[in-house]
């Protein structure tokens, strides 16, 4: 569908900053403010409703505001002839919203289609990157049943055992999750949030499972001359944002297929998990899959990007060399990363530079951890 | 020193915007103006008639293309999964929610697959035709012809959308803005009475009258007017949960334009075997040989053709099980590879195409049991067997014969799953026989001389006998009923058939799930999904589907409420 009205989306932004520059330019500092805001995004095949007989649209709507400070220091710590110490840091903070939506819950993100609505959605007033979903609220256990009241646990075990795809009924006062389907209704079920109450999973009890923008992203820098010596080490993390695993759907489905030894864990009759759910062959595949923060993780990492060590050898030796320069060095990078996150690099995108799914870890090839070893000589 | 830097600045777009104004001036307007190279745009498409039949060739394509999406090519026999007829085979988890009724508005079927949506992309196209071909400059017939097909056309893709999903926004223009489609949804009456009837009244006085080759014929419509009074004419339950009787006067129209067909239609019920050396098919069977698609039986069949990735993907998806091992029994049954050797057949057990044993839509053991002794369409239509050239007969998993190409099954050269051309044939003569009857009986009180021979046509065809004479009109309703059930299987009419005559609850509630060993098989067995239990409650709100929920998102300014007992 052609769309006569595309224009060219508007930038307005605001920068306010503040150099400053101590001790001869030995401390440097920079602050800046901005606020960018973007109206009228072009969003290209953007979802439409099927009776148009188009899958998507490409239009001008919506807005999206970033605020945000950037901190930096440049700043020469120690200068003598036989030690110098350099530290560059910055640090920058902010988030993009997006408003002016015709409509809140627009789908993007994962799998438009596959899982209905995808994995995030674009919601007035929310980050762009907010993953929606089910929010887990435990497992089913026995007591939860009134079959299995008042019975011990062996019984309770064994009546369990005699038909494992049986369904039993909540007791009365009952206030707690609901599994994914009301055939569903037994010991070892994954239960999630019922956001109505009204006892059915549904669109409804969908809400906001997880941010894929970090609080907070960070770069540190420290070099060191000491002689003809020379060191570096560079961190970079960032903190606060979080992570579709989406390689767990099929991992940590609690299925038949290969799983993560987290199955291990999962809930038995003998020994009840309060966290994994049982392993079921029919919890896999599309019809049987929920989107839930199982498969959110925080994605907070520090890692050490790069470490190099120099020698460089002195005047003298150079001189008899008739060269100019001659340096030793060996370096290595990404040596480690600390993170809670289980899969492969928390540093993740799903397509690398679709920003409106942001955050999506898919089997994304790992990063190499490469140590480098050289000699640079100027002639 | 300090610095202080304050910048204020609206940046970038228009930047490049006044670079173009600066362009603009210095260049000259031809060669600003461009046809874009890689598409087709509106304007310059619809200007002849050369172009004005492929447009309207292109309407067929979103209910025929062969992909994964494709709705009679894949997904659209799952309608009748969990009815008497079609199962899926065990551990085929698709459908699970098919059979323990807990149907979601999230399903993959109703999402991904694109069943609901592509139905609607061939509404816009047929939209397109409509709205752009009469501004061509040609021949008024021929115009007509095919503006006949698209209304005819949009009317079918509407017709299976409302006995499916209810109330619908009624999307009548070509969309060129968003008010085009953002639309309240409509109830199934207006839908009946405003689109699907008007449209296929126009159809069968402007389209072709010749035999049908793919697209709609004044003979198509015809029949699917017939079709769709018949159906109007039962009952059905609307979005809002409401039970509908549906309006009785509505059968003398279904039976007067079913008539028309039978008396001045070039169709007719081929009565011929096919002979292929040793093959036989039976002229029941004879529509649905791949090598002679659109026979004179055929009124609305949509195609599928022999190139790679465009083949329809029924054959894979109707593919019970990889080989026969459990239908032969224990090992001990099997028979001996060849004379002295006493190896048991193992591979030769599966069809030599190998066939993924995908098993979405299986035959039940209910409708194997259905048919009268006797009956060719037992034998042609669900293949328990098959004859290998070197003599032997091995036994195979119960298949439908109409979902596949044989050539893949039997290992062709150059065949695969995706690399089929069985055509699906939605409607043929027979239907027409087989709702006047039953539109005769309804609306005249008792059948007649006609009606009793329309359907004994059917009968002797298959290899029957005349059906008793002097059947009361509750008997022959439920003779002509019966009939449809073994003529059409597999055709996806048995749950909208159970719908119209309000018997939904009742033919489902005890069903045949279970093989026997004189059905073909060398013992008992049973390949059904767990969850199809035979004797599951179907219940009211899934006589139609769940709009999907992504569409209930995107719709939520226009108002839409979901199809009752879905939830929000």
């Amino acid at each position: 569908m052609a769309n006569p009205n595309l224009t060219w989306e508007t930038t307005a932004q605001f920068d306010a900053g503040l150099d400053l520059a101590l001790f001869k330019n030995r401390f440097e500092f920079t602050f800046d403010y901005f606020r960018k805001k973007t109206t009228d995004l072009l969003i290209a095949n953007n979802r439409i409703p099927s009776q148009s007989g188009f899958s998507g649209f490409t239009e001008n709507f919506a807005n999206i505001t970033a605020n945000g400070l950037e901190f930096s220091v440049n700043a020469r710590i120690i200068r003598n002839k036989t030690l110098a110490w350099t530290l560059n840091a910055n640090v920058s903070t902010g988030k993009a919203i997006v408003d002016g939506l015709p409509i809140d819950l627009l789908p993007s993100g994962f799998d438009q289609g596959w899982l209905p609505g995808g994995s995030q959605r674009l919601i007035n007033g929310e980050e762009i990157g907010t993953f929606f979903g089910h929010k887990r609220a435990g497992i089913a256990q026995f007591d939860d049943f009134v079959e299995f009241q008042g019975l011990s646990n062996e019984e309770q075990i064994a009546l369990y055992n005699q038909d494992r795809t049986a369904t039993y009924t909540f007791v009365d006062d009952y206030d707690g999750g609901i599994p994914r389907a009301g055939n569903r209704n037994r010991p070892g079920e994954q239960l999630y949030v019922d956001l109505d109450g009204n006892g059915e999973l549904s669109e409804v009890d969908k809400e906001i499972i997880g941010q894929a923008q970090p609080d907070v992203t960070f770069g540190i820098n420290n070099t060191f001359e000491i002689g003809n010596f020379d060191f570096s080490f560079f961190f970079d993390g960032q903190f606060g944002n979080d992570v579709a695993n989406v390689s767990n759907w099929n991992l940590l489905a609690f299925s038949q297929q290969q799983q993560l030894a987290q199955v291990n864990q999962a809930w038995t009759p003998e020994n009840p998990s309060t966290s994994n759910p049982r392993v079921d062959s029919t919890n896999n595949g599309a019809p049987n899959f929920v989107f839930s923060d199982r498969f959110i993780e925080d994605g907070s990492f520090i890692r050490l990007q790069n470490v190099t060590l120099g020698y460089s050898l002195p005047a003298d030796v150079l001189d008899d060399l008739k060269l100019t320069s001659l340096r030793f060095y060996i370096s290595g990078t990404n040596l480690f990363t600390i993170t809670d996150y289980t899969g492969f690099n928390p540093d993740v995108n799903l397509t690398g530079r679709d920003n409106l799914s942001l955050g999506h870890d898919f089997g994304g090839y790992p990063l190499a951890r490469a140590i480098m070893m050289g000699l640079n000589i100027t002639l | 020193m300090i610095q202080i830097k304050i910048d204020y600045m609206m940046k970038t777009k228009y930047l490049i915007g006044a670079l173009l104004v600066a362009l603009l001036a210095i260049s000259c307007e031809d060669f600003l103006e461009e046809e874009p190279p890689n598409f087709v745009s509106t304007d310059v498409f619809w200007v002849s008639a050369e172009n004005a039949r492929i447009g309207t060739d292109a309407m067929y394509e979103p209910l025929s293309d062969g992909s994964s999406n494709a709705v009679f090519g894949r997904g659209w026999p799952a309608v009748d999964v969990g009815t008497d007829d079609v199962m899926s085979r065990v551990n085929r988890n698709n459908f699970a929610d098919w059979f323990s009724h807990t149907i979601n508005a999230g399903h993959p079927w109703l999402e991904a697959w694109q069943t609901y949506d592509n139905h609607w992309t061939g509404i816009a196209r047929a939209n397109d035709v409509l709205e752009f071909v009469p501004r061509i400059a040609m021949d008024e017939t021929e115009k007509n012809a095919l503006l006949g097909e698209a209304y005819a056309f949009r009317a079918f893709c509407y017709f299976n959308l409302v006995r499916a999903w209810g109330d619908l926004p009624k999307v009548v223009n070509s969309i060129d803005d968003a008010s085009d489609f953002n639309l309240p949804r409509s109830s199934a009456d207006e839908i009946y009475t405003e689109i699907i009837i008007p449209g296929l009244q126009f159809a069968e006085e402007n389209c072709v009258d010749e035999l049908h080759n793919g697209r709609m014929t004044k003979w198509s419509a015809k029949l699917i007017l017939a079709d769709v009074y018949l159906t109007y004419a039962g009952t059905r339950r609307t979005s809002q949960g409401e039970f509908v009787q549906g309006d009785a006067s509505y059968y003398a129209l279904a039976r007067d334009k079913a008539k028309e067909i039978i008396d001045g239609s070039p169709h007719a019920l081929i009565t011929e075997d096919f002979v292929d050396g040793e093959h036989i098919t039976p002229a029941c069977g004879v529509p649905w040989l791949e090598a002679q698609p659109y026979s004179v039986e055929s009124i609305l069949e949509f195609g599928s053709t022999n190139v790679s990735e465009f083949g329809s993907w029924l054959s894979r998806e109707c593919s019970p099980f990889f080989h026969g091992r459990q239908y032969w029994g224990p090992a001990g049954g099997m028979p001996l590879v060849s004379e002295g050797n006493s190896g048991r057949v193992n591979n030769e057990l599966r069809f030599p195409g190998r066939p993924p044993a995908t098993g979405f839509y299986i035959p039940t053991p209910d409708l194997y049991a259905h048919f009268e002794d006797g009956d060719e369409r037992r034998d042609w239509g669900i293949m328990t067997r098959y004859d290998t050239p070197d003599g032997n007969t091995y036994l195979c998993q119960p298949t439908f014969r109409k979902y596949v190409d044989i050539d893949f099954f039997l290992g062709a050269e150059n065949t695969s799953f995706l690399n089929t051309n069985n055509n699906f044939i939605v409607y043929r003569y027979a239907d027409a026989l087989l709702i006047f009857a039953e539109a005769q009986n309804e609306a005249d009180g008792s059948p007649n001389t006609e009606a009793i021979l329309a359907v004994n046509e059917i009968r002797n065809r298959a290899g029957l006998s005349d059906l008793a004479s002097g059947l009361s009109q509750n008997e022959f309703r439920d003779a002509v009923l019966r009939e449809r059930r073994s003529e059409f299987h597999g055709e996806i009419k048995r749950k909208f058939d159970l719908m119209r005559t309000n018997r939904l609850l009742s033919e489902t509630s005890d069903i045949k799930v279970e093989w026997t060993a004189e059905e073909g098989s060398l013992q008992d067995y049973t390949n059904k999904h767990v969850f199809f239990t035979g004797n599951e409650v179907w219940p009211d709100r899934e006589w139609l589907y769940p709009i999907p929920q992504t569409q209930m998102n995107l719709n939520v300014n226009n108002n839409w409420v979901q199809n009752e007992g879905y939830g929000l």
